[in-house]
């Protein structure tokens, strides 16, 4: 239960190196921005070559094509399958892009100490140096560097810096001055923490990149130019602008933010700390303005400096500047990793899950670690901090990046505007959920091991990210390949793999174990200064639903969306087999929605973060899935765990993605509805003003009104629950395709009007039918040796949308019945009648539908109709035979059968795609 | 009539010197070094630094001494007009003999002005002028006021102090 709050005590002084710096993470992020860049580049240069300008056009053919064709076939294996041959030198010429980049960088970044040493005239401390050498080794022997190296400068060297591998340069006016303490230490100790985090090879190495990166883009434009063919200016030079602009300043954040770093780390002792405030307040008096604008400044102001050294809070802050930026590198990278994976031989397959993983890591560790040091720094300052400002700015980083990537400019990505805002939606909702994890952790630090939270917190952070990425991805190519009706049937069937689920459960049993956790303890020793005693004070705690709260609110809401579904299925009856697909869909959607109707009343409620109250939302899902269970076991289906695991899989699953889609305005209502959950939203200077009864510092008994509370939100999860599950159900026709027939004739009108459009368009004979093995067509060539004949237009036009629909529409009613359960030998029954009949329909059709088939392509195209058409009956009837007999090893023989079959008919689709495109 | 260069010079590096040891005395050590480079290019010498930027501290802690040198050469050719124009009447020997006993109490040869043979009586007024003139110089040099002032007192406190026996 909540308890009551009270005011904080004295603050302490906070250590700032209990977890891995933001800017480490933050470098690369920009490092990414360049591996984009370099991907890029590398696959312009192979299109740009005489032979890479033919795959360039055949690329486009391609794209079109399979957009074009309608089927509800993967793009990525039809794309596979059309520039087959030329994919592996594309993939080669994008790794070389990346290594010429970075390589250029390299060697950018080890000329750098060369230069350093000849501009400043840099030399070995001599003997006139003495003190200056003497003090600087006991320096660095002090913070861990004893290998550091001292250097002086010529007279006209005036700033002190570290550069190259260990050294330290010092103007002589400083190396003189080396008995004066309060000159002299605070300087070199700043410098040799430069030294420890190895920052100026880091630094050097973005910044060589950025010059790098800066030249390199200009090529494209120059051979365009000289080419005569300016087709990519308009979309790339903007793009490229974008990318060199955004870099630079994310560059120069970068280099000040390690600025800040080092002062902290360089100061660790109230003396050290006022030597460096003192030094640093003699350079804002001696300043005369600083030359350009802040945003562009390499270092920040000494008053900024100063106003961090005094509140380290200050410099831990995700703004929405610094989550716009993460998230824009990264799905700058995103559409160009995903180009690249789709044209590779055999990675099309995880075109979507590599880049979704990798970018979701990157965010997890800058975005996510962010959150851990913000929430532990503000326990010092007795602060809170809003999580709104980087919410947002990771929706607009990630709408600019899908825009603006230079992917978009090679074709390679197409995002739809509605696909690229639910992924944008979805990231902006695990940067909430980030946050309260990292409040959460922060709360149960005392009784964690150090390195044990913030890993939590990077680990918890990345899979959030990296699901609401995935999904917000796989809906928007389903979107893009088959409009609304795809990326509607996607959404609800996101479930084939296992780990969205997974996500849900871990994320949910480390809230519950943190939750567990929190309890009333002292300030570890990790979070204060190491030079100051520890705080007397109790750790700070944030007002939080106890365990129990958040399950009982769960359970209220699983029940209500449990009990929609059976009263919906009271009133409606048994789905017809049309229908059934239909029905189980809604279900997910419905059953899915009591997570966020739970988390909806533990935020709003209970006032609990996002994090905590995923345990209410999991525990909403988990019964809705039992009573799910339990009424489908009612009726006659067989409980299984074969039936059970599925279920839960994806209602779990499609939860979980639905509370990252809506937790941004999930914080929007709690800003509105909660009495000082304002104060929660607002920025330091408001947060310092009213910080009081947003903390507690004790567990106190519960407050009276805490039972009222618990309660009312337990009612509105169930009343919200209940009204999602209604409005799906009675919208359910606009949620997924009603009738498989309907659905078919609409696949079907689509398929053929797109086909009749661009049969015979004629690019001549392109070798597309694989005869040649090299598959390299000519777009160019207009020697039509042999158009298609009257019954190849027929084919294409007629049998093979007719075709695919009823092959699709077989495997929608195997699915429904295997999905349904029950009793072996009714199931066998109903595929024999069903699907088993169906197939033989498709065999007999394969065998008479060839006649006249002229074009090679279409030819090829329908023999492999005939084999996939007798491999697919074959494996339904087996399948048939195993169910009847319940026999798990001719079932098991029948399914991957049942696959292999299936795959040569997308196979068959991809063929009779490019047959009609050529 | 005025002094060769090379006399100016070695004037300059002895009152440069003695005004470092007052102002900057940790710059002793290297004061031949600087007083090198700012014969060889003084505006190199007096040019501020660049800052390297990144992962410098912010500093701009540049040496007292090449202004002390500049303002110790402004010094000496003040000095060295203020004799011609004391001596002129008595003729170009009567210049080069005053400027050398200067020279000369500079270098502690003389180390009572009024020993010295044509010594030369700084008047109130004149050590004002050459406060003056050296604390000009060090702003027109890029030293911001303060500082100036520092090298100007410097400079004049060396000029006028007696030498060490």
């Amino acid at each position: 239960m909540t308890t009551t709050t009270s005011a904080p005590g004295a603050r302490w002084y906070p250590a700032t190196t209990f977890a891995p710096s933001r800017t480490a993470t933050a470098t690369v992020t920009l490092a990414t921005a360049l591996v984009a860049a370099g991907l890029y580049l590398g696959a312009w240069a192979e299109n740009a070559s005489p032979a890479g300008r033919e795959w360039v056009a055949r690329l486009e053919v391609c794209v079109e094509r399979t957009r074009a064709a309608g089927l509800t076939l993967p793009r990525a294996s039809a794309l596979e399958a059309c520039t087959a041959g030329v994919s592996s030198r594309l993939a080669l010429a994008s790794a070389l892009g990346v290594v010429v980049v970075a390589g250029l960088a390299a060697i950018g970044a080890l000329l750098v100490p060369v230069v350093l040493r000849r501009r400043h005239a840099l030399r070995p401390a001599d003997a006139r140096f003495t003190t200056a050498v003497a003090r600087f080794g006991a320096l660095a022997t002090e913070l861990g560097v004893p290998r550091a190296r001292l250097d002086v400068g010529g007279p006209r060297q005036t700033d002190a810096f570290a550069y190259g591998a260990g050294r330290v340069a010092l103007p002589r006016a400083l190396a003189l001055r080396a008995r004066d303490v309060r000159l002299f230490d605070p300087v070199v100790r700043h410098e040799l923490v430069h030294v420890r985090r190895r920052d100026a090879g880091w630094v050097w190495v973005v910044t060589a990149a950025w010059w790098v990166l800066a030249v390199l883009v200009v090529v494209p434009v120059v051979w365009a130019v000289v080419d005569g063919d300016a087709s990519i200016l308009g979309a790339y030079v903007w793009r490229s602008v974008v990318l060199v602009a955004a870099t630079f300043v994310a560059a120069r954040a970068l280099v000040r933010d390690r600025e800040h770093d080092a002062d902290l780390d360089s100061a660790r002792s109230d003396e050290q700390r006022a030597a460096l405030r003192t030094l640093l307040a003699r350079q804002a008096d001696a300043a005369t303005g600083r030359p350009r604008p802040p945003w562009l400044a390499l270092h920040p102001s000494a008053a900024e400096r100063v106003a961090v050294l005094d509140r380290p809070a200050l410099a831990s802050r995700v703004t929405a500047l610094d989550a716009a930026a993460v998230a824009f590198f990264g799905m700058l990278a995103v559409a160009l990793v995903r180009g690249l994976l789709l044209t590779a031989p055999g990675a099309s397959s995880v075109a979507i899950g590599v880049p979704a993983a990798g970018l979701g890591l990157m965010l997890g560790l800058t975005l996510g670690l962010a959150a851990w040091r913000d929430a532990v720094l503000r326990r010092a300052a007795g602060t809170r901090a809003s999580v709104a400002p980087a919410a947002a700015g990771a929706f607009a980083g990630i709408v600019l990046g899908g825009v603006c990537s230079l992917g978009n400019s090679a074709g390679l990505s197409h995002s739809t505007p509605v696909g690229l805002a639910l992924t944008a939606l979805g990231v902006a909702g695990a940067v909430v959920l980030t946050r309260g994890l990292g409040e959460l952790t922060a709360d149960a630090a005392p009784h964690l091991p150090r390195v044990a939270a913030w890993v939590v917190v990077a680990v918890g952070a990345s899979a959030a990210f990296a699901i609401a990425l995935w999904a917000g991805l796989t809906v928007d190519a389903s979107l893009s390949l088959g409009g609304r009706w795809l990326g509607l049937m996607t959404a609800a069937t996101l479930v084939p793999v296992v780990w969205p689920a997974a996500t849900f459960w871990g994320l949910a049993a480390v809230a519950a174990l943190l939750t567990v956790l929190r309890r009333a303890a002292g300030v570890p020793a990790w979070a204060h200064a190491v030079d100051e005693p520890r705080p007397v004070r109790p750790w700070p705690l944030r007002t939080s639903p106890t365990l129990a709260a958040l399950l009982l609110v769960g359970l209220c809401g699983g029940v209500a969306g449990a009990a929609a579904v059976a009263v919906f299925r009271a009133v409606a009856g048994a789905a017809s087999a049309d229908a059934a697909e239909q029905r189980y869909a809604v279900y997910t959607w419905v059953l899915g929605a009591t997570a966020v109707a739970a988390v909806l009343a533990a935020v709003v409620g209970l006032g609990a973060d996002l994090a905590a109250a995923l345990v209410a939302g999991i525990t909403a899902a988990l019964v809705a899935v039992a009573g799910f269970v339990l009424l489908n076991t009612a009726l006659g289906g067989h409980l299984t765990w074969g039936f059970v695991q599925p279920v839960q899989r994806g209602i779990v699953a499609m939860g979980l993605v639905l509370v990252l889609v809506t937790a941004p305005g999930l914080l929007a209502v709690r800003a509105g509805r909660v009495p000082g959950a304002g104060a929660a939203l607002a920025d330091d200077a408001v947060a310092d003003a009213t910080p009081v009864d947003a903390w507690r510092d004790d567990a106190g008994d519960a407050p009276r009104r805490a039972p009222r509370r618990l309660v009312a939100a337990g009612v509105a999860a169930a009343a919200v629950a209940g009204l999602l599950g209604a409005s799906a159900l009675t919208a359910r026709d606009a949620l997924y395709p009603a009738a498989t027939a309907e659905a078919d004739a609409v696949a079907a009108r689509v398929a053929a009007a797109n086909l009749a459009g661009t049969v015979g368009s004629g690019d001549g004979s392109d070798g597309s039918d694989g005869s040649d093995g090299s598959n390299r067509p000519s777009p160019t060539d207009t020697s039509v040796a042999v158009g298609p004949s009257a019954a190849d237009v027929r084919y294409l036009q007629q049998v093979v949308p007719t075709v695919a629909a009823s092959v699709n529409a077989l495997d929608r009613a195997l699915a429904a019945v295997i999905a349904s359960g029950g009793d072996g030998t009714a199931m066998a029954s109903e595929i024999e009648a069903g699907p088993v009949a169906a197939a033989r329909q498709l065999r007999d059709l394969a065998r008479t539908d060839g006649a006249g088939l002229e074009l090679p392509a279409v030819v090829a195209a329908h023999a492999l109709e005939v084999r996939a058409a007798q491999d697919l009956l074959s494996a339904v009837a087996a399948w048939a035979v195993g169910l009847r007999f319940d026999d798990a090893s001719v079932q098991g023989r029948a399914q991957d059968a049942y696959t292999a079959a299936f795959g040569e008919w997308q196979r068959w689709g991809a063929m009779v795609s490019a047959a009609a495109g050529s | 009539m005025t002094t060769t260069p090379d006399v100016e010079q070695a004037a300059a590096r002895e009152l440069a010197r003695e005004a470092l040891a007052t102002a900057s005395p940790d710059e002793l050590p290297i004061l031949d070094e600087t007083a090198d480079l700012y014969f060889d290019d003084p505006a190199a010498a007096l040019a501020p630094g660049r800052g390297e930027g990144t992962v410098g501290f912010g500093l701009e802690l540049a040496l007292l001494g090449p202004f002390i040198v500049h303002a110790a050469v402004a010094a000496v050719r003040w000095l060295a007009s203020v004799v011609a124009d004391s001596a002129q009447e008595e003729g170009a020997e009567a210049v080069r003999a005053g400027v050398k006993a200067l020279i000369g109490r500079l270098a502690g040869r003389h180390p009572d002005p009024s020993t010295a043979p044509h010594a030369l009586a700084l008047s109130d007024a004149d050590v004002a002028r050459l406060r003056a003139v050296t604390r000009s110089s060090a702003t027109s040099a890029g030293l911001d006021e303060a500082r100036a002032g520092l090298v100007a007192d410097a400079v004049v406190g060396a000029l006028l102090r007696p030498a060490a026996t």
